[in-house]
């Protein structure tokens, strides 16, 4: 997968490392030349000094073939830009942006940009929004029951989220949307940017996927 | 007329204090303190608010729904065009008039962003240093929503269309022949205007018409 | 300008016994029916889509869905993008944002990525 990483603060560096490690083609995007001593020594992907909304600075970034765009500089601003532009004049898959204002960032949600808060997201978090995996960080003392956060699979937008529960295996805990979050699924109908927050008993987990990727079960 | 000005530099308070004395209820918005204190002791007729206007709640607080222009004359792109998509899509604001700084940046200014009309100072420099030195040829003066375009063409000696009446000139149907100006005067075209040598012609087109118009004006 | 062509359409026709279903259906929502909705005041308008179709704007597409409450029809257009999920002809859903004139002059109403919710159907 080809990344782009607009912002090489903290959580930009992190993430260029990260992916990079994981064997991703990643191009790091900074307004500075310093920022740069954040990425390791050993770092194999790209770096470009500019602006994150310059179109020919990302095109020279590989923004045409790229596969997600993470705008994380300490602008919202800046960061809603890059990832407007990463999304609509490039087209790119995933695009997931930095926004330190709750209220911005329910706005720009509505553009149907994913928008974390820094608070709350860790780097961990923001990358399994680039490469599309499930994060599941909270697994019980006995490795019985794990919590999984998952985005909405596009499959599942216009259905009912109850439809995902299945009694003492799967149970819709909470569903985020639009910067709030409501508990259980209620009669809540599926939308696109949803993030589902499922308890899944590890014996059910590929059951889960299954109908995470098929959609609910038409009988 | 209800304005609200975001940016209270040299080019949002000249604004501001224009528009005042031309009788409008002006709003000017700058995210200095000390910048807003001084203005208020300086001007008396316009509203000065010390807010972030890149802020939804900025704007609601000083009234952005009910006002009928807003430009974002800040000196950040980047936060003209977040005010301007604020102003816009939150607000519905009938008018969005963004200034931009720099000129790579031009093509970014447009209705995505909710911008009904883009300033770009260095354009409109171009625009009349062409005008300045230029006769027998057309100048493009300012480029309007919806594609169409503001022309001027000063007629030299050797114009086809000089003694010509408008109504003979077959101009095209996508133009249309707003004023003419000659010795300083402004003469308000009808169809029995007689054209004459010297004359500035400044016409309204869209679509592809220029060339059309070029071509019964030029020798 | 060339353009028109490459706009793709699709649509369902509202008959008139949906209609009167679906007026049913908007009024017990207890929302502004569309014919009401005041240019620049914040309401939730709920319909049923009509119409999907995807424009181009200055090099972007944009998704242009006309929905009717079996009365009038509201265009809801979303920037920079081609579809969204779930978002289907017949489908029904409440829109929440500020409204504004289609087109300067016009009579009809849009809203610019406006929060939204779909609706089950009854």
């Amino acid at each position: 997968m080809h990344v782009i990483v607009v912002g090489c603060g903290r959580v930009g560096s992190g993430i260029a490392r990260s992916l990079s490690a994981e064997g991703h083609s990643v191009a790091v995007i900074d307004k500075e030349l310093r920022s740069f001593r954040r990425l390791p020594e050993n770092f194999t992907g790209t770096t470009h000094i500019g602006m994150g909304f310059d179109r020919d600075l990302l095109t020279t970034a590989g923004a045409e073939r790229a596969d997600a765009l993470a705008a994380v500089t300490s602008g919202d601003n800046s960061n809603i830009l890059a990832a407007r532009i990463g999304k609509e004049t490039f087209e790119i898959n995933r695009v997931v942006a930095r926004i330190y204002d709750p209220r911005r960032a329910a706005i720009f949600q509505r553009l149907g940009i994913a928008t974390v808060a820094t608070v709350s997201w860790t780097t961990d978090q923001i990358e399994r929004r680039l490469t599309g995996e499930p994060t599941g960080e909270w697994t019980d003392g006995s490795g019985t029951v794990r919590l999984v956060d998952q985005v909405l699979p596009a499959i599942w937008a216009g259905k009912r989220l109850d439809l995902l529960a299945e009694p003492g295996k799967v149970l819709v805990a909470a569903v985020s949307r639009a910067g709030a979050a409501q508990v259980g699924a209620g009669s809540l109908i599926g939308q696109e940017g949803d993030v589902l927050h499922l308890v899944v008993a590890n014996d059910a987990a590929a059951d889960l996927d299954h109908r995470l990727a098929h959609g609910p079960a038409t009988h | 007329m209800k304005v609200a000005i975001a940016g209270a530099g040299a080019v949002g308070t000249f604004i501001a204090r224009d528009l005042a004395a031309a009788g409008h209820e002006v709003h000017l918005l700058e995210r200095e303190a000390k910048v807003v204190d001084k203005g208020r002791s300086a001007t008396d007729n316009v509203h000065w608010h010390a807010v972030d206007a890149c802020e939804y709640d900025s704007l609601n607080a000083v009234g952005i729904g009910e006002v009928d222009v807003v430009v974002a004359a800040t000196g950040d792109d980047e936060d003209n065009l977040v005010i301007s998509l604020l102003a816009k899509q939150e607000f519905a604001v009938p008018r969005v008039i963004a200034r931009v700084n720099n000129p790579k940046n031009h093509w970014l200014f447009d209705e995505s962003w909710g911008v009904d009309v883009a300033v770009s100072t260095p354009h409109l420099l171009t625009a009349l240093v062409e005008e300045a030195v230029s006769v027998g040829s057309l100048v493009r003066l300012l480029n309007l929503d919806g594609g169409a375009r503001l022309v001027e063409f000063t007629l030299a000696a050797d114009s086809p269309a000089a003694g010509r009446s408008l109504a003979d000139l077959a101009v095209p149907r996508d133009a249309s022949i707003v004023a003419v100006v000659r010795s300083r005067h402004v003469i308000v075209p009808r169809g029995d205007t007689v054209l004459a040598a010297g004359d500035e012609v400044i016409a309204l087109v869209t679509g592809d018409v220029e060339d059309q118009l070029v071509r019964l004006l030029a020798s | 300008m060339g353009i028109r062509s490459l706009i793709t359409r699709l649509s369902t026709t509202v008959g008139e016994a949906d209609a009167e279903l679906l007026r049913a259906f908007c009024a017990q929502q207890g929302q502004v029916a569309i014919r009401d909705v005041a240019p620049r005041t914040e309401v939730t308008v709920v319909g049923q889509i009509s119409s999907i179709r995807t424009v181009p704007h200055a090099g972007s597409p944009w998704l242009e869905v006309t929905m009717s409450d079996g009365d009038e029809s509201l265009v809801v257009m979303w920037t920079g993008r081609r579809s969204i999920a779930g978002v289907t002809p017949g489908k029904r859903l409440a829109v929440k944002g500020r409204a504004l004139p289609l087109a300067p002059g016009s009579g009809r109403l849009k809203m610019l990525n406006p929060a939204y919710e779909l609706l089950g159907s009854c």
